[in-house]
């Protein structure tokens, strides 16, 4: 039907489609990307999501000792890209998507950990929860283990390069290796 | 003269005028030319070539050749060609001549790098600042390299924009930046004679918030296609395809058909839903409300659909570099099916009875009039374009993704008029859900990501998607490290805006927000949205109270 009839034909058969929101909601489709949330017992604090957040949510501070992760809900975009990221399924998107509050403080999730020092130089250099992750790995994996973390694992990166362009050096000098 | 029968004639033809012409890949070339000889060669290609002017990008490429560079993007939809004529600016030296007086759409993109780089287009008739506040010092420059992205220069204290004015004895009306009939951050100044429109004179920038300069600085690859999608809030899609098109180019990477269909589909999603909530606004617009509410009630489905497919009702978040996240699963895609058809046949009811109704029609007939030759001398995009009947769709002329192999129409009205828009806005939305419904029954299986190894350094990507307002345009040069040395975003609103002056003059005032409206102009699109570092202290926040004592300022 054509015109103003037709129009108003068309409202009436459609009907009210609106409902009173807050006491009634809508029911959410699987997969809707919410609120990112944290499992801290699984969080090994390995700053991988931090690397991979677009919109700078994720932030990574290591304080002396301390390794602090906060994930601040009034820049996230809910992409998604932490809960690919994470190695151990620590961070995953609900379906919770009203997160308004009157304090900032209600938006933000800050998670500490145990910085672990370096065996050469003596410096922090990974969290401990890491550490133990790796060991765990270690574990079935290698047998003659003791002699091999004391070089990997245990030695912080800036100190495993020297040890290995020393190490490149030695053997250049033996000439077992040439330029 | 004669429009060459070839690209390859094309080009042989725009040589004489360049110093160096190298083909970058397939149907792209890069001509460059000596900076005196960039008008007469624009002229040449705009004019009497008929090439279609894109965008204009200027680059501080001091560090590697101590100069600047000047690209400018023109494209010929018929062959599907683009041609990049390359100008370069010695640092010392500082100025540019403008192209303005043979191709009038330049008059943003030169003002722009004015604002931006510093550089000064001689002959321009109106260097006036674009983006940047009123009281921006002189000689900060933002997109300059050693302009950090996170610096704020002080205030001058001025704000003296020279605003046009006319000998004639006229009213002057301010409208906008904020104003109950226009939903975007915009001022226009009319200046009025009685009811009429005599003249109008417009200042943007009020969203200008730099997702260039934060991507050179900050980002990566990976992360900007979804600071892309923040660029916007209706086309957001749009920009993140764009601009992972650019890379993909350039990296010449396969991407599988299966995420090809599913790119095309959410597209489409994102063209039905832009369109229908642009109906919505334009019954708005002319006191036509219970319009709006039907045509939002039948885009709820859409929306709803969007959150089905993608997780979210917008900003999709799909687009990662050589394919898209998320799989449509075959239960999904029979329920979407279903909601395409329910659409559909909603959508039809509707319209019918709405562009018979006399009040509605009435409003937008012999409004707001762009004459042909004025849409290609402008350059114009999209609807605005073709209800001026130019028939210009990137979608048929530079296929892109699956679109070569799905069947669609490209309406054309060639009245020119509010209602032209609407029209043809209207038609595409059926084409739009024939498209979804097309690729959602022929979608081929297979996985729906690749993975791309290396994109090479210092090479140049050019995206050009259909936006649901007009053409979008990425250009991108690359860098090294997995950062963009310089990424252009060039969005529909920006070549069409430049014409609300043309459409305004003449009308009356109480059509005017409808007029701009019919652009369906988008101003974080066009200024280029960013999410703001609240660490950094550049962040204030005030208390309820504080904002009603007015502590803001």
């Amino acid at each position: 039907m054509k015109g103003v009839l037709g129009l108003f034909e068309v409202a009436i058969r459609r009907g009210r489609i609106t409902f009173k929101y807050p006491k009634k909601k809508s029911p959410l489709p699987e997969g809707l990307r919410g609120k990112p949330e944290f499992d801290f017992e699984a969080c090994i604090g390995c700053g991988g999501c931090v690397n991979a957040c677009p919109s700078n949510a994720l932030t990574l501070t290591d304080k002396e000792d301390v390794r602090v992760i906060s994930l601040f809900y009034g820049r996230c975009t809910f992409c998604g890209r932490c809960e690919e990221s994470c190695p151990t399924g620590a961070i995953t998107l609900t379906d919770i998507f009203e997160l308004a509050s009157f304090t900032r403080k209600d938006l933000e999730t800050v998670a500490e950990y145990r910085l672990a020092k370096c065996r050469s130089c003596g410096n922090y250099y990974t969290t401990d929860k890491c550490l133990e992750d790796v060991l765990s790995a270690y574990n079935e994996a290698i047998t003659d283990y003791d002699d091999v973390l004391k070089n990997t694992v245990f030695v912080c990166t800036e100190c495993k390069r020297r040890a290995w362009s020393e190490k490149l050096a030695e053997m250049r000098k033996e000439g077992v290796v040439h330029e | 003269m004669a429009l060459p029968d070839s690209v390859e004639q094309l080009i042989e033809v725009l040589k004489g005028k360049a110093l160096k012409c190298t083909r970058i890949r397939e149907k792209m070339w890069m001509l460059e030319v000596k900076k005196e000889d960039l008008p007469h060669a624009l002229d040449h290609a705009y004019n009497n070539l008929n090439g279609q002017f894109m965008t204009m990008v200027g680059t501080d490429d001091r560090s590697e050749a101590n100069d600047f560079l000047l690209d400018y993007i023109l494209g010929w939809h018929e062959k599907g060609a683009v041609v990049i004529f390359r100008a370069r600016v010695r640092t010392e030296d500082g100025s540019f001549p403008s192209i303005t007086s043979h191709v009038a759409c330049a008059d943003w993109y030169e003002r722009e790098v004015k604002d931006f780089l510093g550089l000064n287009p001689v002959g321009h008739h109106r260097p006036t600042k674009l983006f940047l506040p009123d009281d921006w010092p002189e000689g900060s420059y933002p997109l300059r390299r050693d302009y950090t992205y996170d610096l704020r220069p002080p205030s001058t204290g001025k704000e003296d924009y020279p605003f046009s004015v006319l000998d004639k004895k006229v009213s002057v009306i301010p409208y906008g930046p904020y104003h109950f009939a226009m939903d975007e951050p915009m001022h226009f100044r009319f200046f009025v004679d009685g009811e009429r429109i005599v003249d109008t004179d417009f200042r943007g920038g009020f969203n200008y918030r730099g997702v260039e300069k934060l991507a050179e600085a900050k980002l990566d690859y990976a992360k900007i296609p979804f600071i892309a999608e923040r660029i916007c809030g209706i086309c957001g899609f749009t920009h993140s395809e764009c601009f992972v098109q650019a890379i993909e180019g350039v990296a010449e990477v396969d991407i599988p058909e299966r995420a090809k269909w599913i790119r095309t589909i959410l597209l489409e999603i994102e063209r039905v839903h832009s369109h229908l909530l642009w109906l919505g606004v334009a019954s708005h617009l002319v006191g036509f409300d219970s319009g709006f509410m039907q045509f939002w009630r039948v885009r709820e489905k859409i929306m709803l659909l969007a959150e089905m497919l993608t997780g979210n009702r917008k900003t999709y978040g799909m687009i990662t570099l050589g394919g898209v996240r998320r799989d449509i699963s075959e239960d999904k895609r029979k329920e979407s099916l279903r909601l395409i058809s329910e659409v559909t046949r909603e959508y039809k009811e509707l319209i019918e009875s709405v562009t018979s109704l006399q009040t509605f029609v009435g409003r937008l007939k012999g409004v707001g009039l762009l004459s042909k030759e004025d849409a290609r001398r402008y350059s114009v995009v999209g609807p605005v374009a073709r209800g001026s009947g130019v028939s210009a769709d990137v979608r048929r002329d530079y296929p892109y993704e699956a679109y070569s192999h799905l069947d669609f129409d490209i309406p054309v009205a060639s009245e020119g008029d509010v209602l032209a828009r609407t029209i043809v806005r209207a038609h595409e939305v059926l084409e739009a859900l024939s498209i979804i419904e097309q690729a959602l029954s022929s979608i081929p299986n297979g996985p729906v990501q690749s993975y791309l190894n290396y994109i090479p350094a210092e090479k140049i990507g050019v995206g050009l998607v259909e936006a649901p307002r007009g053409t979008d345009v990425h250009f991108v040069i690359t860098g090294k490290d997995n950062t963009v040395y310089r990424w252009r975003v060039r969005a529909p609103t920006y070549a069409n805006l430049q014409v609300a002056r043309i459409m305004l003059i003449g009308h009356t005032l109480a059509d005017a927000p409808v007029i701009i409206g019919s652009i369906d102009p988008c101003i974080s699109c066009m200024e280029r949205a960013t999410v703001i570092d609240v660490n950094s202290g550049n962040e204030r926040t005030f208390s309820r109270k504080a904002c009603w004592q007015g502590e803001m300022k």
